[in-house]
């Protein structure tokens, strides 16, 4: 006798589960079919784009973030970047991680199991012998783990409680059914062997651990009775699982997200991190969006994709700071108006009850709130876009309504007027270059780069001396450079960001026209937001220029030679990531790299660094807005650097700069710890 | 009611600006709406949102100036006028007021508003002379405006060292502004779309019935001598003396050490205000 599987032992009719399983298909379909013609309800957007390596991305995602769990896990942040952090494989996530990796291999396994054995059984008998007992060892284990998962998690979500999560009837329900179900399976399992392995062949029995254990306890009741119950339980077992997923597919549980998640995923957006959408003005009939229908298809499925893990919560440095926006309930909020107004849109209705989605569901403080600084999005497993569509929701505040905050407007008014938001400063943009002898492009062209200064670094009084540090490395190591002087304007990041987006396409094609004029080919920025913007923006509009940030050059000149940098005295410095070069632009190593050539010093890291560096709060035109509740994110993140007990704090961002001076300010190590750009840390060696 | 606004395109005060061999380097320089003028606008479209009828702005300058009166158009004036000739260069507040008048005389108008002054040269003539010569009574420096349903105008005018006069007329009359007057709205994207499409009527010196010697430096009574950069002001630190309480340091700290300066109003007929006036002037010597 060889141990081998038996399909439907002790029960009669059992093909009408085929039955029950193909209404249960059905329903599955239904309410997917449901919710797609609420996703279309969006605007037209192509997320099929790069198919190549989008497959390829994907299927990365699908091995490490979801079968090794490494985003879950937050071994290494980030889908699809491992690199950045080298040796830290620290679990960020550990329980969290785990308890998801125990539920998504327990069930995953499972089902391949009942896959495996539909197979074996209809076509190529193969589970047999001891490759069956090792088969059922390990899928039995598998089961536990579900078990063993869930349990966990109801640990954490009603025991351990953790702000980042939120308790609907939904979860409840979800791990009710996942515990019931695999329970009675198990109590079927038992029943069966105590009827028929423990009697005649005991030895095959543990190869089922958790049936086997479940036997033992049944061997005192009587043949009829086991036999009895085993056809009950076996019905009902049956009868549970085909009506939970009937239920999970028609009340769009949560549990959707086993297949709406990865197909997000897949959907991701394969334009560069620091692009945001471009609004087409003569085709668009709303700017922005006011309404759940104004955004686009993928912006709507994010919603269903989000599991309110929180993750973003956690990691967002407006909630940090105690402000009322958690990117978390901004994807709720979008979702529930997409579920409460969709059924009335798609019969072409008015939607009641109206809810203004801008200012009564998402709230104009909370659409205020946000840096930009695309901490959430690093945070979230499965690849929702909060910023844009936060950027979305200020288009419509800015250019359909014009209702927005007054420190905001002063600033995109100084833009619209005199090209810069540093308003009333009393510098020119070529103030700065005179002692040091650097020339517009109008004066001499015939240079290798242009060096875009950038309106900070080049009007305002703290920042100039960063622009100057620059231009001293750059002469010193014999780079050939110019700058575009009185014809440079506001390369159109902080307009963007606040929403103005006419405003930005404005300033981009403006000054993508001067830099073709002068034929320029490589630039050099300081600032990452114009780096970013000139990079991954200006290519919407025909700008298509080789852009570097200073850090790359240093870095590279220093590793070719070229540049070196003399002893200077003992120095232990920590390096605050700017968002946009780091987040958004993975630069993260060159800085880095430039510290570690400097003589005499010494870099300790803060608690939050690269991916996961936390915000200067100055991103998306903060640095000009007031923060009007909480605490200033500035200072939360000097606290964090003072706690390396660095006597310095370098960063390289002329904003970084500003708002971490402002966050020293008035703190005890105010006279002793100084904030510097990393251009002016070589500088000051020199 | 329809209101006319006199608006002028001028030079960012917010730029750094340069005076090379005489003139100023334009260089990086950019223009705007005179805010003045711009309060204007916004409190004429206030206006005509609350009594109805037509606001029409009236510009004084080079095609450059059409980004002006758009951006005028985009909160909310309906007409734009441009008044420009190649003669017109060089004209001062009197020409520039005579150009207004000819261009503004064929127009039905309840209201005219003009900037107190313009933020590039702070003259602050124009409206004035405009006025005299349309034969309409003016009022200036108005920070608060109503108009009720007759025609009555009640005007809050801000004086010096924070003194305000409430003056109460009818119309037609012209009245320039102060920026406290009101805070001009940041316009839709769609108005200034909008903007960008309305026809914009030009008019040149002989379709404003004008001569050449009428205009330009020829006509302008006024010159331009030399043009220099402002010296900062030196910037007083005041300390109150120790003798004080705290309480009286902290008010002669607020007050930044100045003492309130006597001052009288004359009240009555202009003829009587004029001769108490002219009395005071040549009592303390100020005239001969």
């Amino acid at each position: 006798m060889t141990p081998s599987r038996e399909v439907y032992w002790n029960i009669e009719y059992a093909q009408i589960v085929y039955i029950l399983a193909a209404v249960a298909v059905g329903f599955m379909v239904y309410a997917f079919y449901r919710r797609y013609r609420l996703w279309r309800l969006g605007r037209p957007e192509n997320r099929l784009d790069h198919i190549g390596s989008r497959v390829k991305e994907f299927l990365d995602a699908f091995v490490f973030d979801g079968l090794l769990h490494r985003k879950f896990l937050e071994i290494a942040p980030g889908l699809g970047h491992r690199k950045s952090a080298p040796g830290d494989f620290r679990a960020k996530e550990l329980y969290p991680g785990m308890a998801h990796l125990f539920l998504f291999a327990g069930a995953l396994m499972l089902l391949l199991a009942t896959f495996l054995d539909f197979i074996s059984h209809y076509f190529f008998d193969f589970l047999r012998g001891g490759f069956y007992l090792g088969f059922s060892a390990v899928v039995d284990s598998f089961g536990i783990l579900l078990i063993v998962g869930a349990v966990m998690t109801i640990v954490r979500r009603y025991k351990q409680k953790p702000k980042r999560l939120d308790n609907k009837p939904e979860d409840a329900i979800a791990l009710t059914l996942i515990i019931v179900v695999s329970v009675t399976g198990y109590i079927v399992e038992g029943l069966r062997i105590a009827a028929t392995e423990l009697q005649t062949a005991p030895s095959w029995a543990p190869w089922s651990p958790g049936g086997y254990v479940l036997a033992r306890a049944f061997s005192g009741l009587s043949q009829e009775s086991l036999l009895a119950s085993h056809r009950a339980i076996w019905w009902l077992h049956m009868v549970l699982s085909i009506g939970a997923i009937s239920y999970v597919a028609l009340y769009w549980n949560r549990l959707w997200h086993i297949l709406v998640s990865p197909m997000n995923v897949f959907l991701k957006s394969m334009s560069p991190k620091g692009a945001l959408a471009t609004v087409a003005f003569e085709q668009a009939e709303r700017f922005g969006a006011g309404r759940v229908q104004d955004f686009t298809w993928k912006q709507l499925l994010d919603g269903d994709a989000c599991t309110r893990c929180g993750r973003c919560q956690d990691a967002c440095p407006a909630y940090a700071s105690g402000k009322p926006l958690n990117p978390k309930k901004v994807i709720q909020d979008i979702k529930w108006q997409l579920e409460n107004e969709g059924p009335y849109l798609l019969k072409g209705k008015t939607p009641n009850p109206v809810r203004d989605m801008v200012t009564q569901g998402v709230g104009e403080e909370e659409i205020w709130n946000c840096t930009t600084c695309r901490a959430c999005q690093e945070a979230c497993p499965v690849a929702i876009e909060h910023v844009q569509k936060l950027v979305d929701m200020r288009r419509d505040l800015v250019m359909e309504r014009a209702v927005f905050p007054e420190t905001a407007e002063s600033a995109l008014r100084s833009i619209e007027d005199i090209g810069h938001p540093w308003r009333g400063s009393a510098l020119s943009r070529e103030s700065w270059a005179e002692a040091l002898g650097i020339k517009p492009l109008s004066d001499k062209s015939d240079v290798e780069y242009l060096y875009w200064v950038g309106c900070t670094s080049a009007l305002e009084d703290r920042s100039v001396k960063m622009a100057q540090a620059v231009g001293k490395v750059l002469q010193r190591a014999g780079i050939s450079f110019g700058i575009l002087g009185a014809e440079e304007s506001c390369c159109g990041d902080p307009a963007r960001r606040l929403g103005n987006d006419y405003l930005f396409q404005k300033q981009a094609r403006r000054n993508i026209e001067v830099m073709k004029r002068y034929g320029v080919k490589k630039i050099i920025t300081s600032c990452p937001h114009g780096y970013n913007a000139i990079k991954n923006e200006y290519p919407q509009f025909g700008g298509d220029f080789e852009v570097i940030h200073y850090t790359e050059i240093f870095a590279r000149l220093i590793a070719e030679k070229k540049l070196e940098v003399p002893k200077g005295s003992m120095l232990t410095v920590t390096y605050h990531d700017p968002c946009y070069l780091g987040r958004y632009n993975d630069i993260y190593q060159q800085p880095r790299q430039i510290l570690a050539e400097i003589p005499n010093l010494t870099l300790v890291e803060m608690e939050r660094n690269r991916e996961r560096g936390f915000c200067c709060g100055g991103g998306g035109g903060h640095i000009w807005l007031e923060e009007t509740s909480g605490r200033r994110i500035c200072q939360l993140r000097v606290e964090e650097a003072l706690e390396t007990k660095a006597q310095v704090i370098v960063t390289a961002c002329p904003w970084c700069l500003q708002m971490l001076e402002l966050g020293l300010a008035g703190k005890p190590e105010e006279g002793t710890v100084r904030v510097v750009d990393l251009a002016e840390l070589i500088v000051e060696r020199f | 009611m329809n209101i006319i606004v006199c608006v002028k395109h001028v030079l960012s005060a917010d730029c750094a600006i340069k005076v090379e061999n005489g003139a100023i380097n334009k260089r990086g320089l950019h223009y705007v709406v005179n805010p003045y003028d711009l309060t204007a606008v916004e409190e004429a479209v206030r206006l005509k949102e609350s009594h109805g009828g037509e606001v029409t702005v009236v510009c004084v300058g080079p095609s450059e100036a059409e980004e002006t009166i758009r951006s005028c158009l985009a909160i909310g004036a309906d007409k734009g006028i441009r008044l420009w000739d190649d003669a017109f260069e060089g004209s001062d507040s009197y020409v520039t007021a005579v150009i207004l008048a000819q261009a503004t005389k064929s127009l039905k108008y309840d209201l005219i508003l003009c900037g107190q002054k313009a933020a590039d040269t702070e003259g602050g003539q124009t409206g004035t002379i405009l006025a005299e010569m349309l034969g309409i009574p003016v009022i200036t420096a108005g920070v608060e405006l109503s108009v009720s349903e007759g025609g009555k105008v009640t005007i809050q005018r801000e004086l010096e060292k924070g003194n305000r006069e409430v003056v109460e007329t009818t119309i037609p009359l012209l009245l320039t502004v102060e920026t406290g007057l009101s805070k001009p709205r940041y316009p839709k994207l769609r108005a200034v779309f909008a903007a960008r499409k309305k026809q914009v009527e030009t008019r040149d010196m002989k379709s404003l019935g004008l001569a050449p010697e009428q205009v330009g430096i020829k006509g302008s009574k006024t010159m331009i001598e030399a043009l220099s950069p402002p010296k900062p002001k030196l910037k007083k630190v005041f300390t109150p003396s120790s003798d004080l309480s705290a309480e009286e340091r902290i008010a002669a700290l607020m007050s930044g050490g100045m003492t309130r300066k006597e001052s009288e109003f004359l009240e009555g007929s202009p003829d009587s205000v004029a001769s108490t006036l002219l009395k005071f002037l040549q009592d303390e010597k100020f005239l001969e």
